[in-house]
């Protein structure tokens, strides 16, 4: 009878099993704290009215009101503009300090790594509001500098101009959230073999050239995944332009979370609201699909 | 090994046994709030103001009158309640305020939860009065009221003008009233009198007077309007305070209480409110890149003296008279047109709710009769504050700049904030005036707007 016990426990905590216990508690807390609210803000998004008690079931026509409304467009595709300007500025200029201080024979390497580093541990209210400073038409050095170099007639209130808000935003941003794409880069250099720079030498390549043939190569699957992260993180700004500009002048800075948070806390339109956050998820979750498909097949190819 | 194996799946079945009773607790909500301050009052012998409760109670009362950006209503709303607990020693009221911000967020969750406090500050219309109001979070007022004599008191109308927004009728004659105000938050333009003096100026006695003297400084290289508008509200002031300018009063409570669809937003009266806007900021009167310019600021370049005038209401009376360096002045916004009654902006302050889970209506609304009262107002007063029921100023402290104030917005009609008229319109204003403002929307573009939304909520159920 014991030996029968032992063995049904035994099966029990078989190593498969012994595996999805272990996976348990995490399992526990990611439902809880993600999948819950997830399939809650859903159902959320299929009732009207205002407040969060809000009871009217209305089935699809916060997806309707959504999608006909003008505002969310204009929110979308600034989401799409600002993916674009922060899938560039801060990941190229993040692998372009990342080339620098791979070089080894730098002299302090390790003190420019730290130092370029340090925006990154800022938190994005403080961010925005040194760059609201920054941008500031009264007395912000931008503005200043421009005027000492004879470029005054540049100058003008950035985050109060309609062309130029969603760029100032994400200059700002982008100065904060290099370092992680320098950090990742840098790690993905130093696995590249040197051997492979001594032949392009010998090939008689320039640094140009180097950089296409051998440096962007080796670090692929690194920007793809910062490329991935980058884009996913742009889906989700919000505070930088809350703090910034509160989504102005006029509708100029709304983004998909912007959106969100008016219509839910300033509208009270909670079902609207958190149905521009279904939208959004399902959206990026299409796009990181995408990207990690993208990113299997460079994995594959490079065997 | 097998033995450790099974202590280990033991001890992680505990943890998940743990995590589970954790969750299943059924917590009830806690509503977070900024750091309380109880006000705790020594006991006194009673007065002879009858007390409803017996025994000790305790009312919490949730304002945003914060030690912080609020200073001085928080210091006027601690003295009250000092007079008040020497004279209600029974009644201990417990004050708990938020920021501003959070009356968007948490101070909502709270009322939705039935668990907001005995009294409410409700920001009015269409930002918080109105939505707990439809949502029968609100005890009507009026029973009190009655009792109190409090409609007999209110001379200047001051619990209409904040319920307007709740869609009552402008009348006395049967009206819920949903929350009831004890200051005015009055608009007007604060002046440079030295820079006055120097251009040889005078405060204007009409339109013609006012537009005189904003020429006057743009000729001199000076544009005389302080505007910052990053934030949204500043223009919506502006904006406020022209239609008070141009509109007629009764046209505009029947456009506030959609008593009169005929009236409407795109009317010649009112368009021409957004349109003196635009040709201000052509014609060079307010400070360039408003958009992008924070309030404070603005109000930076005003008491540096860089500009003369500013818009803005009686809460920054006392910080004028701490941080300006030169003597600063009043005057209420001119009327545009003669033949129409002068109308500026002095909505009452966000007036008080009271939740209908309070379990001391009684007591509340006791505190709230001694909030109106002489005693309840005179804090306020000192604080440079307007109270909105009648009271004897005579032996209470007043700076000469509140003085200015109160003698500026006597006898004028009470115009409005316009963004809170409504839910819809309050939604689409804020950053629409920005758009009015620099140009990007016509004034015929802007009034077809704000009208289609206001009637969008009124076409619909509770507008």
């Amino acid at each position: 009878m014991k030996t029968m016990c032992s063995a049904r426990v035994g099966r029990l905590f078989g190593y498969q099993s012994k595996a999805y216990l272990y996976l348990l508690p995490a399992f526990l807390i990611y439902t809880v704290f993600v999948i819950y609210p997830f399939l809650q803000t859903i159902y959320l998004s299929l009732f009207g009215g205002t407040g969060t008690q809000s009871t009217t079931f209305t089935g699809l026509e916060n997806y309707q009101n959504l999608l006909s409304d003008p505002i969310f467009w204009n929110a979308f595709k600034n989401n799409l503009r600002w993916a674009a300007m922060v899938l560039i500025l801060p990941v190229s200029f993040g692998l372009f300090l990342a080339v620098i201080l791979a070089r080894r024979r730098l002299l302090g390497r390790t003190f420019f790594r730290t130092v370029l580093f340090l925006p990154q541990v800022i938190t994005s209210v403080i961010v925005a509001m040194v760059w609201r400073w920054m941008y500031n038409p009264l007395f912000g050095p931008v503005n200043e500098v421009l005027r000492l170099i004879g470029l005054g007639e540049v100058a003008r209130g950035w985050l109060g101009d309609h062309t130029w808000a969603l760029l100032a935003l994400a200059i700002g941003y982008s100065w904060a959230y290099y370092g992680f794409s320098m950090v990742v880069f840098l790690a993905a250099l130093q696995g590249i073999d040197d051997t492979l720079y001594d032949a392009a030498k010998v090939d008689g390549a320039n640094v140009f050239q180097e950089f296409w043939h051998v440096t962007l190569p080796g670090i692929k699957l690194a920007l793809a995944t910062v490329l991935l992260f980058t884009l996913i993180e742009s889906f989700k700004i919000f505070d930088i332009v809350f703090v910034g500009t509160r989504g102005g002048p006029g509708y100029s800075t709304w983004v998909i979370s912007y959106y969100l948070y008016d219509y839910t806390w300033n509208q009270w339109k909670v079902g609207q609201g958190v149905t521009s956050a279904v939208v959004q998820t399902a959206f990026v979750a299409c796009l990181s699909a995408l990207f990690l498909w993208y990113r299997g097949r460079i994995q594959k190819s490079e065997g | 090994m097998k033995a450790r194996n099974r202590w280990l799946s033991i001890s992680l079945l505990t943890l998940v046994a743990l995590l589970l009773a954790a969750c299943s607790v059924t917590a009830t909500p806690e509503v977070v709030t900024e750091v309380v301050k109880e006000t705790v009052i020594e006991e006194v012998v009673v007065t002879a103001t009858p007390e409803p409760a017996s025994e000790k109670t305790t009312l919490e009362v949730w304002t945003k009158y914060t030690p912080g950006q609020d200073k001085n209503r928080y210091d006027a709303f601690e003295e009250a309640l000092v007079t008040w607990g020497a004279e209600h020693p029974n009644i201990r009221i417990k004050h708990v305020y938020f920021d501003s911000s959070e009356f968007k967020t948490t101070v909502p969750l709270s009322m939705e939860s039935g668990e907001a406090g005995c009294l409410v500050l409700a920001d009015i219309g269409g930002a918080n009065l109105l939505p707990w109001y439809n949502a029968g979070y609100l005890v009507p007022w009026d029973d009190y009221a009655q009792q109190y004599a409090w409609f007999e008191k209110d001379t200047g109308g001051s619990m209409v003008a904040s319920n307007l927004g709740t869609g009552r009728s402008s009348v006395y004659d049967g009206p819920e009233i949903a929350g009831v105000p004890n200051i005015y938050q009055p608009l007007g333009i604060f002046y440079n009198k030295d820079s006055f003096k120097e251009q040889g100026l005078t405060p204007p006695a009409n339109w013609d007077d006012f537009v005189n003297i904003l020429e006057t400084y743009k000729e001199a290289g000076t544009p005389p309007l302080v505007f910052g508008n990053a934030q949204q509200f500043h223009g919506l002031h502006y904006l406020s305070s022209l239609i008070g300018a141009y509109v007629d009063i009764d046209r505009l409570n029947a456009w506030w209480d959609g008593s009169d669809p005929s009236v409407k937003f795109t009317d010649p009266d009112f368009l021409a409110a957004a349109q003196t806007a635009q040709e201000w900021v052509e014609a060079g009167y307010f400070t360039p890149d408003f958009n992008a310019i924070n309030f404070d600021d603005a109000m930076g370049l005003f008491l540096a003296g860089e500009q003369p005038m500013l818009l803005t209401g009686d809460w920054n009376v006392a910080r004028m008279n701490e941080n300006a360096a030169f003597e600063v002045g009043y005057f209420p916004f001119p009327s545009a047109d003669p033949d129409i009654a002068w109308t500026i902006v002095k909505q009452p302050d966000w007036p008080f709710v009271m939740p209908t889970w309070c379990e001391h209506k009684d007591e509340a609304a006791l505190f709230m009769d001694f909030l109106i009262s002489q005693e309840g107002m005179a804090p306020f007063y000192e604080q440079g504050m307007q109270p909105t029921f009648p009271f004897d100023a005579s032996g209470l402290k007043a700076s000469t700049l509140q003085l200015e104030v109160a003698q500026g917005i006597e006898g004028k009609h009470s115009g409005f904030y316009i963004d809170v008229v409504d839910s819809e319109v309050h939604s689409l204003i804020w950053p629409l005036n920005q758009l009015l403002f620099d140009g990007s929307v016509t004034p015929e573009d802007f009034a077809q707007q704000i009208q289609e939304a206001r009637e969008k909520y009124l076409s619909e159920p509770g507008g």
